[in-house]
Formats: structure tokens, sequence, C-alpha cells
């Protein structure tokens, strides 16, 4: 009895979670949606259509954006992956370095862009793909540290201890024991770092100044219009955008590992 | 007044524990012995209810407990691992017991003193568990246990987290204290010398099946088969076959004296059980056997020499000193009256 | 180089690359807000921004929505995720169908839960259309505005649904291996199922629920994106009428925004402090004497 009590609850919190998310897929395909339907009349691509055809440049601004978060999302894996490591160990004022890392995640992020906007005009950063990339970069950064960080203390020293003991050092490290190891947490960390660079809108118009168009600047407006179909298409490609991209990154960091591991054969 | 009757412990559907028969006296200080993985843990637990997939009859003081919940059953036992809460301190985790049955703080704390005093933890009340020594945790697991005057304490390798100066404090203070409360006590353990020095009875298991129950002296004089003798160890083990009332091995046949090995033995694979203080070694002429000496290693309070007789090598564990060397021939003495015949299991 | 050193040195680009950006755009924000913003003209030191903030009802009263919002999202979303990590933790077999569900909405940014939440809840949405279907109401008029009124549902909703799976991703293992050693020892000692749950698993679960709650306050408190979308036209959340003074045509409006900025900062640190506090709280209480 109480086996059937627990599920159901999980059950109804599942629903929760799934019954939003169907609806939102099953709004993106549809035509006719005059109230009070509770399901659209019928099955069409035509708002897909809209926002990648009709929609002005939609394609092309769709394709800088994934340029630019990959970008955003690749520095802040690189530069989380040092910061990971370091964090691994122990030293003075470790605990405030943490602490540092997670501000982005804490502080109203736009706050601070206000503040530095006009730095950024100032270094002819503003405007510019450089300069949102970098702000979004700050934005992203903190996740990565955080997944990197339990990473390597989840490794530990004994893998790179063996390794050297191997002679695997330098590059060679990198390549055969470092990459390996991490390439989990730099799929995860990618993938993370895209979704939140590939969704930022404040940041992007404030710095961007209108200049810099994204996906998300293009989506934003018709968020809380009334088109529901729209919305939903706008927010289907989002999610399918942000997948591939997690596929991608997987098989190139799995082949590159696999890649790794032949040469050792040879 | 424990009777277990029948008890089988499943894992999964599958056997760990089986068919046991056991009858525990009040007051007794019983122990488990037996190696990694043979089902003493798992016994412990189906005593005091962790463990649920059970089948036979468990009766404690006249009743069956089998189905009756781990929290309604007063055996409590002590982890291994003690699991103290971590958000309570000393006293709170001494009287968590007593809070769960919903007694009233101020008589919890007035049960829950005396008994810190008795366990010698006096000053540690506020202190928290993570700032304890090991042998305080222990102390503290030991006396949240006792809190609710269990009529069974079960303890899951007590000493085996202590190191050695420890340990034998440790083993002494629970003695005494068994001894003085009067509280049926099993106790698992893979030490061998421990159960032997704190029991009144030694339960031995191998397999999930009890071998030996008997006082730790009948324990240590007479092994019920070979696995149990080789668990006791520093003996010397030496394999053949009983025929005709004589003990067989390989081209030798003893008698061995009718009160060392049971009636039944005819035609049986059997071993012969000796004791350090029963070989010596000596010149070969005069000794019923010979051989030449291979390895030697000292143990501290024992040889083990592997000796090639008659084209097969043979550990001979005996006592110091020994001056014997590596190549040499030497003849090997028995005193085959204090010679144990047990069958091999 | 000694190791730890080295170690320090690894963090260093990232430790710049965030304290740079953040202490610059902080400190330029506290100069802007005491009207030092000489590229608009404004050169006079003054406390008038501050003034003018604390005088407003209105901006007491989007305080209060962005304060009101967070924490009722917060406080529910944790809510549901304690129960839902425990239910699933306590239940005999693994569950992990459930599980992998209950996670998705951690991958699903904001913005979307908007238009999720937007599907749903609008006046002519899927809940009123069900309604309206199976005859419980005539017409979309019955159904209640939910969106942009100043009870904040919207955007409750938005952050409840992203914060219970959070809640359970974060809890889930802590609470498996707090149930793995400590349930026989409860249950052992007399303890039911209720009284575990509250003497045992919340107190030693509590720290990790603590932070993770302030994580989810700050984050919702301070975010722009989501009240933008389904706030309230009255009173506006804190950031989003932070946004609208910087981005205003008049220029005096900057310093106000600033003024703004400033002080969301100030609370955002304030609940760092807490958040530290309560984690070394712990963990000094638990580890010394």
């Amino acid at each position: 009895m109480r086996r059937v009590l627990k599920l159901s609850c999980l059950s109804i919190m599942t629903l929760l979670v799934v019954i939003p998310l169907l609806l939102l897929v099953a709004l993106s395909f549809g035509k006719g949606y005059e109230f009070p339907r509770v399901l659209p009349a019928e099955l069409s691509f035509e708002s897909y259509k809209y926002l990648l055809y009709e929609h002005p440049r939609m394609l092309s601004i769709t394709w800088r954006s994934i340029q630019l978060s990959s970008a955003v999302a690749t520095l802040s894996v690189l530069l989380g992956m040092l910061a990971g490591k370091g964090l691994s160990g122990d030293f003075k004022g470790k605990k405030l370095i943490e602490r540092l890392m997670l501000l982005p995640l804490l502080i109203p992020i736009v706050s601070v862009a206000m503040g530095l906007h006009i730095v950024f005009i100032k270094l002819h950063l503003a405007n510019k793909f450089v300069g949102v990339l970098l702000i979004q970069t700050v934005i992203a950064l903190p996740y990565a540290v955080l997944i990197f960080t339990d990473l390597y203390k989840l490794i530990g020293e004994k893998w790179f201890e063996q390794g050297d003991l191997y002679g695997a050092v330098g590059h060679k490290r990198f390549m055969y024991v470092t990459f390996p190891l991490l390439s989990e947490g730099i799929i995860s960390a990618f993938g993370i770092c895209f979704i939140v660079s590939f969704s930022q809108y404040f940041v992007t118009v404030l710095i961007g100044g209108g200049r810099i168009k994204t996906f998300a600047t293009e989506m934003f407006p018709f968020m809380n219009g009334g088109d529901f179909m729209i919305s939903s298409s706008f927010s289907v490609v989002f999610l399918v955008i942000n997948v591939m991209m997690l596929l991608v990154m997987e098989v190139i960091v799995r082949s590159f590992v696999r890649r790794g591991y032949h040469s050792i054969e040879r | 007044m424990i009777n277990i009757n029948g008890l089988t412990c499943y894992y999964n559907g599958l056997p760990m524990v089986k068919n046991v028969h056991m009858t525990i006296e009040k007051g007794e200080m019983v122990s488990l012995v037996g190696p990694s993985g043979c089902g003493k843990t798992t016994l412990l637990k189906a005593i005091c209810g962790l463990h649920e997939e059970v089948d036979g009859s468990l009766v404690i003081n006249g009743k069956d407990v089998v189905t009756i919940p781990s929290h309604k059953r007063s055996t409590i036992m002590v982890f291994q691992e003690y699991l103290l809460y971590p958000h309570l301190n000393v006293a709170e985790n001494i009287a968590f017991g007593l809070k769960m049955r919903g007694m009233k703080r101020k008589e919890r704390y007035e049960k829950v003193l005396p008994l810190i005093e008795k366990m010698g933890l006096s000053g540690l009340e506020k202190r928290y568990p993570g700032a304890l020594s090991g042998g305080q945790k222990q102390r503290v697991a030991l006396a949240r246990a006792l809190a609710v005057e269990p009529t069974v304490l079960l303890l899951d390798e007590p000493f085996s987290n202590l190191d050695e100066r420890l340990r034998e404090d440790m083993r002494r203070f629970v003695c005494d204290l068994q001894e003085e409360l009067g509280i049926t006590t099993i106790f698992v353990t893979h030490d061998i010398e421990e159960a032997l020095m704190s029991s009144n009875r030694v339960v031995v298991m191998l397999d999930g099946i009890i071998q030996q129950i008997d006082s730790p002296e009948l324990l240590y004089r007479k092994p019920v088969n070979r696995s149990v003798a080789k668990m006791l160890g520093s003996r010397t083990l030496l394999e053949g076959v009983f025929r005709q009332g004589q003990f067989h091995w390989q081209e030798h046949a003893v008698t061995i004296p009718a009160k060392n090995h049971a009636s039944d033995m005819e035609g049986m694979a059997c071993s012969a059980v000796i004791m350090p203080d029963a070989i010596s070694f000596g010149t070969k002429e005069g000794s019923d056997l010979t051989g030449r000496v291979i390895k030697v290693v000292f143990g501290g309070s024992k040889y083990i020499v592997m000796i090639d007789v008659d084209n097969a090598h043979q550990e001979f564990y005996v006592l110091p000193p020994q001056h014997i060397e590596v190549g040499e021939i030497v003849g090997i003495n028995i005193d085959w009256d204090s010679v144990v015949l047990v069958p091999n299991k | 180089m000694k190791k730890t050193t080295k170690q320090m040195l690894y963090t260093m680009p990232a430790v710049i690359f965030i304290a740079g950006t953040i202490l610059v755009g902080a400190f330029i924000a506290v100069i802007q807000s005491f009207g030092y913003f000489p590229e608009i003209g404004l050169k006079n030191w003054t406390t008038e921004y501050y003034r003018s903030v604390f005088s407003q009802p209105l901006l007491f009263h989007s305080f209060v929505y962005s304060f009101k919002t967070a924490f009722l999202s917060s406080v529910v979303g944790v809510g549901f995720g304690v129960v839902s990590s425990y239910l699933l933790v306590t239940y005999n077999k693994e569950l992990n169908l459930y599980r992998r569900f209950l996670a998705l909405p951690v991958a699903v940014p904001h913005i979307i839960v908007v238009v999720i939440v937007f599907n749903l809840f609008i006046r002519t949405g899927f809940v009123s259309r069900l309604l309206v279907g199976s005859g419980l109401l005539e017409s979309f008029e019955q159904f209640p505005s939910l969106l942009f009124t100043d009870s904040g549902f919207g955007v409750i909703a938005v952050y409840f649904w992203k914060a219970f799976p959070y809640t359970i991703m974060v809890l889930y293992s802590v609470l498996r291996s707090i149930h793995h050693q400590y349930r026989p020892v409860s249950m052992n000692l007399g303890a039911r199922n209720y009284q575990y749950f509250i003497h045992v698993v919340l107190p030693m679960a509590k720290p990790m629920i603590l932070t993770t709650s302030i994580i989810l306050f700050a984050f919702s408190f301070s975010a722009y994106e989501v009240p933008f979308l389904l706030g309230a036209t009255v009173p506006k959340a804190l950031p989003v009428q932070a946004y609208i003074d910087y981005t205003s045509p008049i220029l005096e409006n900057r310093p106000y925004a600033m003024a703004i900025n400033v002080l969301m900062m100030v609370v955002a640190f304030v609940l760092i402090a807490v958040y530290d506090f309560v984690s070394s709280s712990v963990e000094r209480r638990r580890n010394h004497a």
C-alpha cells in the first residue's frame, strides 16, 4: 500500500515535468489553435517555416550564435580545466578563490554588466562579437569550474603518478592520461556552458548593443506574445540545437580518446 | 533463552546462512567466528531484525520474533562503523533510542548521565562524534545500545577498527561490563584469539553453515573438522584415510587413541591435527619419519617448516627454538597420543 | 616551485577573468551610483540617487515582489525536491526512469520554461482550455488572471519548475548514502519511519538543503529574464526596474539604475555570507570539540 502511494506521488511529480514539455512539442507542430481547442487542429510545420526561413536572416543568425556559444564554451572549458586542477589541491586562500568562482552565479550579473558597459565601450569591445563572448564566458565559467573541481577531486593524484612512472609526461601526459580521464567532464561542461551562453539575452543586448544578434535575441520577443506555436517552435529548435551540440561534442571527444588509444597500440 | 531452529537467511533468493540450530542461555557471551563473507554478520542482522529474507524460527524469551520488525524487538546491535549521528552530541546520541520511545527530556538525561559515567565518557557529553577518538566513539555506540536496556546485545566486529593497544583494553572493558550487567551478548569477529579470550562459547561458521559450537578450550583442543582446524591456525595437518582403526598417511599407518577421534570414521578421508608442541626434530636414526628440509619461516611464536617427506611437500608447525637448515635431512618425531583425527570438510 | 603555489597558479587565468570583470563592473557601478558618470556629463558626487531609491514606495514594492517570488519558489521548490528525493531513495528498487525524467528541467533554460508556463497558465492557455473543454468553466474570462499580476504566480511557477528537479539532483545521492548507513541503526534503536525522517534524515541533510535554497534564492532574486517576461507591470521586479531605468532615454535615470544595481549586489553579498556561515558553522560544529 505504501509502495503504491509512493509511486503515485512520484508519478505525479514526473508528469508535472513531462507534460509541459510534451505540450511544447505538440504546440510547435500545430496549426489552428483557436480557443477552446485543447490541442491544435492540424499538424503543420508552419511555425518552423516562419522561424527558419521567413524571419529575417534567421539561419545565419542561428549559425553565428552556435559559433559564439561554442567559442564561449570552449574558452570556459579550458579555463575551467585549469582552475579545477588548481582547486583540487590545498593552498592558502583556496576558500576565497572558491567563493570568487561562484560569484557570477549568485550576484546580479546584468547589474555588473551595466557597470562594465562603459568600460567595454572605451575598450572598443562594445557592440562587438568579442565583447559579448567575453561577458558570456564570465557567466558560464563557474559551471565549468564546479564540474572540473569535483572531477579532479574524484580522480585524485594516483592516475597522474602512475602515468609519471610510465614516462607519460608533458604533452604525452595530457593526451594519454589527463584527457581520457576528463573526457566525460569536458563533454558535460561544454554542454552546460553552451546552453548558458546560448540562453543569454539581456547581457547580449546590453553589451552587444543590438548589433550582435543571437538566437536568443531573436527568440525573446516572441516569448510572451500571443502566438503559442511560434514560441513553442523557437523553444523546440533551441533545445534541439543544444542537444545536437552535446552529441557532436561527445562524438568529437570520444574519437580523440580512441585515437589516443590507437596510437598507444601502435 | 535464545532458541534458533532451522534458520536460513537469503540474499536475493540465494541462501547465505543455512539451517542454523543454536541455543544461547541468558547472560551468556557468545562469539561468532569465521572468515570474511561466511555469513556471520548476516546471521547477526537476522537476529536483530535488520535482515528480512529469513526462514525458520527465532525464539527469544519464548516468543518467535521472525515476523516482528526490528524496532519492536529488544535486540540492539552495535555496528562495526559505529554510525554515531554526526548532528547529535554524545549525550544526545546515547539518548536517541530513549527519545524514539517517547521518553521526556528530563527522564532521558536521568538515565543517560549515569551510563556516561560508567562508560568512562564523563566530560564528553557535549562533544560531537567528529571530535572523538576511535575508542571513545565505540564506547558511545555501546552506551547508545545499552541505554535502551536490550534483551540481547549484538556486536559486529567491535574491535576491528581499533589499533592493537586499544583493542586489548576495550576487550577487557566490554567483557567486564557484560559480566556485570549480565546481558546476553553475541559478538562477531574474524579474530580467533579474540573469540577464545572473550566468550563463554564460540560458534564457528564457514560458508553460511555452523561447523561447531563449543567452549573455547574444547574448540581449541578438538576442532570438529579440517576446515575448523585450519581456521584455528598453527596446526600441522596431515591428510590421509582412516581404515581398520588406523590412520593411513602416505606409506605410514598409525594408531590414534580412540578418545581423539569420532567413532564412525571408517573409510573416511581425514586429517591428523598436530599441535606444535607435539612435534620435535631429531636425527634420522630413531625417528618414525624422515625428510629433507625445503624451507624454514620464522613466525615469532612458531616456525613453519616445509619438509619433503616421501616425495611430498608437507608443512610442519613447530615451536621455537629450532636449529635446522634448509637442505638438511631431519628425523620428525610426533607424539601421536595427543593427535586429534578429524574428517576432511 | 612548491606544489601548492603551482596549484594556485592554475586557477589564476579563471580567477583573473572572473574577478577582473566582476570587480571592475561592481566598482564602476558603485561610482556611477554616487553620481560620478562623466560619460553622460555627471561629475558631482552625491547620494541623491540613493535617497531617491529609498524614498520611492514603488521601489519598495519592487523589492518585496522580487523577494517574495524568489523566496516562495525556492522554499516550495526545495520542499517538493526533498520529499521527492526521499520517496526515490526509500523505494526499494532503483527507479532510474523516474530519476531521469525528473532531471530534465535542469537542462531547460529559463526562457523556455517561461514559454511552458505561458502555454499552460495564460487565460487562453492549456489549463484554461482543459477546464472550459470539460465544462468546468464557461469561458476563458472565468479563468483567473494568473500571469502578469502582482502575485508573481508566473515567475514563481517558472522558478519552481526548475528548483525542484535541481534539488532532487543535488540531494538524491546525499540522501542515499545517509539512508544506506543510518536507516538500519535508527530502525534498530526503535525509530519508526516518520521519526527516522524527522530526527535523522532532515537534520543530516540540513546543510545541503539550506545551501541549495540559498543558491536558488540568490539566483532568482537577481535574475532578469523571467520577471521581465512574466512579471507584473506594476510592481516590476527589481532587476527589471533597473534595466528599464538604465536604458531609458532620460540620462539621469542611469545613476538611479546603478543605485538599484548596487543595492542588489549588496543583497547578493549578504546571501553569499549567509551561505558561507551556514556551511562552515556546521562543519565547525561537527569536526571540533
